[in-house]
């Protein structure tokens, strides 16, 4: 197990170092003069040009992507907004902490009202309880998440003033509006999924076996056939969580969340090359280091996977012990 | 199915409509809010929040990037002088202020000027806060000035570069002065929380969110009126709350986490007028919006005529009334009625005015070959402007196509020479001097390539540009004849000048604008009554 962990995080390196080069070369090439930016639409063209000089932004492609690649897996130096001028890591520290929770709230709603959702239209497929169900996971999958956070946002805060509409200085009931909102599409997929999977494994032998032994539904639906249908649920998961931080980038403009989404969004627009090339590296990282833990927990959950792994491990030892004699 | 189907839909639509409709009655304004951030009491700091749509992500003084950052630092900092309405400087540090020589200044400050951490601020400091801003600052003003040295304790001397109209003024009110010792100690270089010698004090700061600023307990002026009225500290504690999705900020009024909303659209305004508790105010907005055609040799609007044609194709109203859905004026030069030298007689004369016969004619005599016109509009904002323009072009036989630049695009695509527009609509914040901002619109001379970013290459037209915006020359006479000359042939045109809706609790009385059109909490007229505490 020691070993395919290492393997996986060295897995991690090419695909940072690939996210890197295409991160950096997509605003390298995208419109947008920076310094045109930073100086204002009355600048003088020998101001911008002369700021341009101080950056950089003159330099070949290879040496500016050189720079970048050196400082920030040689040097571990994000650099600093080219905006504010604040260094992108202390930044990072500030903001990830609020992303973070978003994602990690939303995906938890996801998985506590999408699985059962699935369950439910399992146990009761072609029924109205499945229809209803699959309904509310179609139109949750197909309703923009701006827009059911505006929705809720008129509902639960304007109207009935229970929650703030926006900002994160009220606690935990900052986050319920937000959360929900990112979840909506995580709820969905989950739903849809575990309907799947579950589909598979109720008409199995082993949950007929448990009914024939008169074991309640309950038990048998939850306590037998869920376990055998999570693997396919757990792998979502990951990417649900994926979805929840990308997610973020729209949620957190709407309800004014600093986090890192909101970062990221107004460092597109102003073109701060070093802040968008410092985030999507870094989400790019915890977004492997989440799909890693993904595995790792399927590994756990599933003997096969597990057994896998001895086995190739087993062989290895043995394949040794016959060399050496 | 189809039955389920058609319920849960009805069941999403009748909620949609729920959440949109009445929105209820806003908490009174004496009562406390769900979020308790307003809570009324006897006696206590009085509280003004201010929802603003736009944001703050570092405090250092010499990084001036949005017109937010930019209000929060005329909060918290100190300048040597603020621009009046008329376009002049009020002191709020200096005693006296001379120009030698001629672009040279000599001021010399108060001497009993301090910060909140009881730092004293002598003429090094200012010298210091010009030159590091110079050095290291983000903003074209710092590059109007050069060799700002301390020259006594108190006295302070400085060059500008430039002769231009109001570029003085900008400058001294915009290099923000900080106490040298403080600022080097500080490692963040002030970006959290700044020692400032201004008459309010960062409580907290979440950049991003919202900043908390009050009353500067230890203020070093103990006779506020000597100082400019952007320095006035008429309410203990100033929360700034950093609303980046413009429906957020109507609704937080209906929440009453807010006090005061700015720049809030006609719609949501035209609802909080009828409330009591609020009051709804529209004044001109800084922004003046303009169309530009690219003039180079050899392009398609070369030709006068043809220009011609276009703008007596315009209906003007019309494409004020598409932008601003009326909240607004149409402008009768390249100019907006913000600035003090906007003159009335512009609304009388001749502006072109949509006749379509006269341009028909001209489209005949300028030989006009079908080419399809491009338009350009600077950002979504500019769009509905522009599709009016296109609609009006299409009136006399011109197709039109349009391309919406964000900020980015727009900085590489604003100059002509980038070849992707024929007509460009955009902006220009106007300054309290017009003719200030003439000089980025019309200066060839600032231009490695001797042409406006427009295509302009006019001698005749240069000669009366320099006229207009250097500070010796500048006169309502000479600003009227770039005016003149700009009409005569129809190099630009000016749109409209929009309005910024305010809407605010009734217990201010009335709000404050300073000279360069941003609002000023702090500056505000409470009412005597007023009761919201912290």
């Amino acid at each position: 197990m020691g070993k395919y962990i290492l393997k996986r995080l060295l897995m991690l390196i090419p695909v940072v170092l690939g996210v890197s080069l295409l991160i950096f070369t997509l605003m390298y090439f995208v419109p947008g003069n920076l310094a045109q930016i930073i100086l204002g639409q009355s600048a003088t063209q020998d101001q911008i040009l002369a700021l341009e000089e101080q950056l950089g932004l003159n330099d070949p492609y290879i040496e500016q992507l050189g720079r970048f690649m050196t400082n920030t897996f040689l040097k571990f130096d994000l650099g600093e907004s080219y905006m504010t001028g604040i260094p992108v890591i202390e930044e990072l520290i500030t903001r990830f902490p609020r992303t973070l929770k978003l994602a990690v709230g939303s995906t938890a709603i996801a998985l506590l009202i999408g699985v059962p959702l699935g369950v439910v239209a399992a146990v009761n497929q072609n029924k109205p309880g499945d229809y209803i169900t699959m309904a509310v996971a179609l139109v949750g999958i197909s309703m923009p998440n701006f827009w059911l956070a505006l929705m809720l946002i008129l509902l639960v805060s304007v109207k009935w003033n229970l929650l703030p509409a926006s900002g994160m200085d009220q606690g935990i009931k900052s986050w319920i509006l937000p959360c929900f909102s990112n979840a909506l599409i995580g709820v969905s997929t989950q739903a849809r999924q575990a309907r799947s999977s579950m589909l598979d494994v109720i008409k199995s032998d082993y949950v007929i076996m448990a009914r024939s032994k008169g074991l309640p539904e309950w038990k048998v639906i939850w306590g037998h056939a869920l376990p055998n249908a999570l693997i396919p649920i757990v792998t979502i998961a990951g990417g649900v969580f994926g979805n929840m931080l990308a997610g973020s980038l729209i949620t957190e403009s709407v309800f004014s969340i600093p986090g890192i989404g909101y970062y990221l969004t107004s460092a597109v627009n102003n073109r701060d090359y070093t802040v968008v090339q410092s985030c999507v590296v870094v989400l790019s990282i915890i977004f492997s280091l989440v799909i890693l833990l993904t595995d790792i927990l399927l590994a756990a959950i599933d003997p096969r996977i597990k057994a896998q792994f001895a086995n190739s491990a087993g062989k290895k030892k043995l394949r040794k012990e016959k060399g050496g004699k | 199915m189809k039955k389920l189907l058609a319920m849960l839909l009805a069941v999403i639509m009748v909620l949609s409509l729920v959440a949109c409709g009445g929105s209820g009655d806003a908490p009174a304004a004496d009562q406390p809010t769900q979020s308790g951030e307003v809570v009324q009491t006897e006696g206590g700091k009085t509280k003004v929040t201010v929802g603003v749509n736009g944001t703050a992500e570092s405090l250092s003084p010499f990084i001036t990037t949005t017109n937010v950052l930019k209000m929060i630092h005329n909060i918290i900092y100190m300048q040597l002088g603020s621009i009046n309405e008329e376009g002049g400087i009020d002191s709020n540090m200096y005693s006296s202020f001379e120009q030698v020589g001629d672009m040279h200044y000599v001021v010399e400050l108060y001497d009993n000027i301090y910060d909140n951490a009881g730092n004293h601020i002598t003429a090094a400091d200012v010298a210091f806060s010009y030159n590091t801003a110079k050095e290291s600052g983000t903003g074209q003003v710092y590059t109007y000035y050069e060799n700002a040295e301390a020259t006594g304790e108190y006295t302070f001397e400085f060059d500008m570069k430039t002769d231009a109209v109001f570029a003085l003024q900008q400058v001294m009110n915009t290099v923000n002065i900080v106490s040298q010792s403080a600022y080097e100690a500080d490692s963040s270089q002030m970006s959290m929380g700044p020692t400032t010698a201004g008459s309010y004090v960062v409580r907290e700061f979440v950049p991003g969110s919202y900043i908390i600023m009050e009353k500067n307990p230890n203020f070093w002026c103990e006779d506020p009126s000597i100082l400019s009225r952007d320095k006035q500290a008429n309410v203990d504690v100033i929360e700034i709350k950093f609303i980046t999705e413009a429906a957020q900020l109507s609704m937080a009024l209906e929440q009453n986490t807010i006090d005061v909303a700015i720049e809030v659209n006609a719609t949501v305004a035209a609802d909080f007028k009828a409330k009591d508790t609020y009051t709804v105010e529209y004044k001109a907005s800084n922004l003046f919006y303009n169309l530009y055609f690219d003039v180079r040799e050899g392009h398609l609007f070369e030709n006068e005529a043809l220009r011609k044609a276009v703008l007596y194709a315009i209906d003007q109203e019309s494409v004020m009334y598409g932008a601003l859905q009326g909240a607004g004026w149409v402008n009768k030069a390249i100019a907006s009625v913000y600035s003090a030298d906007y003159d009335p007689a512009w609304d009388e004369a001749d502006y072109y005015g949509q006749d379509l016969e006269k341009a028909k004619q001209l489209l005949e005599e300028a030989g006009y070959n079908g080419e399809t016109v491009r338009i350009m509009c600077q950002y979504e904002v500019c769009k509905p402007a522009a599709e009016v323009v296109q609609a009006n072009l299409a009136e006399i036989g011109i197709e039109a196509s349009i391309l919406v630049a964000d900020t980015a695009l727009f900085s590489s695509y604003q100059d002509c020479i980038s070849d992707v527009w024929d007509i460009n609509i955009m902006f220009y914040a106007a300054k309290s001097i017009g003719a200030a901002s003439l000089n980025a619109q019309f200066n060839a001379a600032v231009r490695e390539n001797g042409m406006t970013f427009s295509g302009i290459k006019d001698p005749e037209f240069q000669r009366l540009i320099e006229l207009a915006i250097s500070e010796k020359t500048y006169s309502q006479e000479t600003y009227n004849a770039v005016q003149e000359y700009i009409k005569e042939k129809a190099y630009a045109y000016g749109l409209y000048t929009g309005q910024v809706g305010y809407v605010y609790t009734s217990q201010i009385e009335e709000i404050y604008i300073d000279g360069n059109g941003r609002f000023l909490p702090n500056a505000c007229i409470f009412a005597d009554n007023y009761s919201i505490y912290e």
